[in-house]
């Protein structure tokens, strides 16, 4: 016990200094809250743009405060990015033109909507972070009175070479404080940024991009339906064959049947083998039903939908088709350039009911083929 | 009369050659006739594969399609202006109007549009130019409009006396049409889901449906990001890497693949377990950053039949280290005296 008793001395004085600290420190009244019904919206969200001609990027900021702010007590807000984002959001430090803003596009109606733009007389400046104990800053000052009611929308629009992005894609931690002499609000965005954001290439290409089909042969026999028979499938050599440069291609397929359904027809009955409902699958699995469809195989990399899929339908199970090109089913496609050509087996199937006139039947297949556009 | 009649040696002989004669034509007649049509093919190509303009009010524009038949017989092809439309909400997908749709269409931009020919006899392995002429009205509204130069093959008019399907190949190129600027680029995000909750491997398809709300196309991009249990990024997908588009008053469906065939990323973070998939799009031309389109959704990874041969290989080796413990606790039996 004897070799604490200097140390229980010291012990007591750093407790009593701490009183002291915490009860003599000078007052400081601060009220913290969360802003609500806010966002943040970049105009570009593409990583490493330097504020330059078409890498100009504008913001929008959107937030409601959870409390007042007032002028006199100089108000203000600020954007503060990420440490390891130094001198990237800031691209120079600069003068930034900022305007309060009543709507903005980002505006959701019944969500998060800009009510008021931000009073003041706005004044706007972007400073670099020194990377170690700073971060890049954007700081509007000489904000009007804020309340906390209206939600209150301010935009950003950089002077050239000002305000950039990061050069580091994915999310972006970002801090949005409103604050004034005694109080604070604040909240934290994931800003999302791409490595390219770019919509639409709409610069001149060279190379046209084509597509090239082959359909073989023009003429399917079925042989001979017997009314209540069995079904009769033919596949042997028909084939879709497809090239395509850029972006991929498809094909649909309708029929021409009675002109209102599609199906096998006899004109001279009149009678229709009916190719189901024109849309789904029709079963002409067993004994007494009555239809005609299709089924494709799927060449490696592409797919064949799944209502004519020649392994996803059973036996006797085949894709139906619809009449007129009003009526034209999507069979077969692939989003990517296929060179060499896929080509896809057709298999043909079809069943006289016990109801079918005796005659030959026919029927008109258009298969269409086509690249993305 | 005996030196008309050509006499073999062998009379044996005369007697095979009839024979062989009769079983000839027999078999000639007999065969099944489709097989006389199954080298007959169509084919064509076009470029390009579809054309986008903007184009203002009494603005014309002349283009020209190229197409080409690779088959190896000389093809009609009659040639139809008309609107189109996506096939069942496939993105970039076109099917001319029927006549009805297009006298109902108010986007379609086929009146503007006249072209050199009506039909064009293709020969094999050669181009053919077909030019076309865009006039667009002077009192056109502001907003898309399309139009499909779209080429269909002549019907092959063929009696086989059966049953018989007759197909015909139909191409073209679609073209869509601005006219005028500033236009409403406005869309909602509608699905973005898995095809399944769980899945052995990381072999993912993702759904995600998109309704177009403006008065132009779309062609929404982005990535899809994953990430696992510890909240690290263990993928990032491309959305729509071949750059489809919805027409107005359209939406469409697209499906992308995730099939990554490792439990570990490149930078060694685990796929298993729940794997979270957070989408971002977006569609506009002008400043896309101002209206991304986000969405997440999650599902399980889990390898169940190498987690249960895992389990079998724990299992047997705790049973066999027992049974040694065992074997070693038990005292030596006594030898009898």
């Amino acid at each position: 016990m004897k070799k604490y008793n200097k140390a229980i001395p010291i012990l007591i004085t750093i407790l009593v200094t701490g009183v002291f600290f915490f009860v003599l420190s000078p007052v400081f009244r601060s009220q913290a809250g969360s802003l609500a019904e806010s966002y943040l919206y970049l105009s570009r969200i593409q990583t490493s743009l330097d504020g330059t001609g078409s890498n100009d990027v504008e913001m929008v900021l959107a937030f409601q405060a959870s409390q007042s702010f007032a002028n006199l007590d100089n108000a203000r807000v600020d954007i503060f990015f990420p440490m390891d984002d130094n001198a990237e959001w800031c691209r120079t430090a600069g003068a930034l033109t900022v305007t309060g803003v009543a709507s903005a596009a980002p505006d959701t109606s019944g969500a998060i909507e800009i009510t008021a733009s931000l009073p003041g007389t706005l004044v706007a400046a972007c400073t670099q972070g020194n990377g170690t104990t700073t971060v890049d800053t954007i700081s509007i000052t000489g904000v009007g009175d804020i309340g906390n009611v209206e939600t209150y929308g301010v935009k950003l629009t950089s002077n050239t070479g000002v305000l950039g992005t990061s050069t580091t894609a994915g999310s972006r931690t970002t801090t949005v404080q409103v604050s004034d002499d005694n109080n604070l609000d604040s909240s934290a965005f994931g800003v999302y940024l791409l490595t390219d954001d770019t919509v639409e290439v709409t610069a001149t290409v060279a190379a046209a991009p084509t597509v090239t089909c082959t359909l073989s042969p023009v003429t399917v026999a079925l042989g001979t339906l017997y009314p209540g028979g069995g079904l009769v499938e033919v596949s042997s050599t028909n084939q879709l064959s497809t090239s395509s440069t850029n972006s991929g291609y498809y094909w649909a397929a309708y029929g021409q049947g009675n002109g209102t359904n599609a199906g096998l027809y006899y004109a001279g009955g009149p009678y229709l083998i009916q190719s189901g409902t024109g849309t789904g699958t029709v079963d002409i699995s067993t004994g007494g039903t009555e239809g005609f469809g299709i089924n494709l195989t799927q060449p490696s990399g592409a797919t064949v939908t799944t209502d004519f899929s020649y392994t996803a339908n059973g036996p006797g199970v085949y894709g139906s088709l619809g009449a007129t090109e009003a009526g034209a089913r999507l069979i077969l496609y692939k989003a990517t350039e296929t060179s060499p050509a896929h080509s896809s087996t057709i298999y043909y199937g079809a069943r006289a009911g016990s109801s079918a006139l005796s005659g030959s039947y026919t029927e008109y297949v258009t298969y269409v083929c086509g690249g993305y556009y | 009369m005996m030196k008309n009649l050509k006499r073999y040696s062998a009379p044996w002989l005369n007697k095979q050659i009839v024979l062989f004669l009769a079983v000839f034509f027999a078999l000639f007649f007999a065969f099944p006739k489709q097989n006389l049509f199954a080298q007959t093919s169509l084919n064509i190509g076009t470029a390009p594969a579809s054309e986008k303009l903007t184009l203002q009010p009494g603005e014309k524009y002349e283009g020209e399609i190229v197409v080409w038949n690779l088959s190896e017989r000389t093809t009609t092809y009659d040639i139809f202006v008309r609107g189109f439309r996506q096939i069942e909400n496939q993105p970039g997908t076109a099917i001319m109007f029927t006549e009805e749709e297009e006298a109902r269409s108010l986007y379609s931009a086929a009146p503007w549009v006249t072209v050199s020919k009506q039909k064009v006899d293709l020969i094999p392995n050669r181009n053919e130019k077909i030019f076309y002429e865009i006039n667009v009205p002077e009192d056109a509204t502001k907003g898309e409009y399309t139009v499909i130069i779209a080429f269909i093959s002549e019907d092959v008019q063929q009696q086989l006396g059966s049953t018989a399907a007759f197909t015909s190949l139909s191409s073209g190129t679609p073209i869509l049409v601005k006219v005028g600027e500033d236009f409403a680029e406005n869309a909602e995000l509608l699905q973005f889901d898995t095809d399944r909750d769980w899945y052995e491997e990381p072999n993912v398809k993702f759904f995600t449906r998109v309704n177009n709300l403006g008065d132009t196309h779309i062609t929404p991009i982005g990535e899809i990001v994953l990430t696992n249990i510890f909240d690290q990024e263990v993928g990032k997908i491309v959305f729509n890497e071949s750059a489809q588009s919805i027409l107005r008053d359209n939406s469409a469906s697209y499906e992308t693949l995730w099939d990554y065939g490792s439990f570990l990323s490149n930078d060694n973070k685990l796929i298993l377990g729940p794997i979270q998939a957070d989408l971002i799009l977006m569609y506009r031309n002008f400043q896309p950053g101002f209206a991304p389109l986000t969405a997440t959704t999650s599902f399980w990874i889990i390898p169940w039949k190498y987690i249960l041969l895992l389990l079998l290989v724990i299992i047997t080796t705790v049973v066999i280290l027992k049974m040694r413990k065992r074997k070693k606790d038990k005292p030596p039996q006594q030898l009898p005296k």
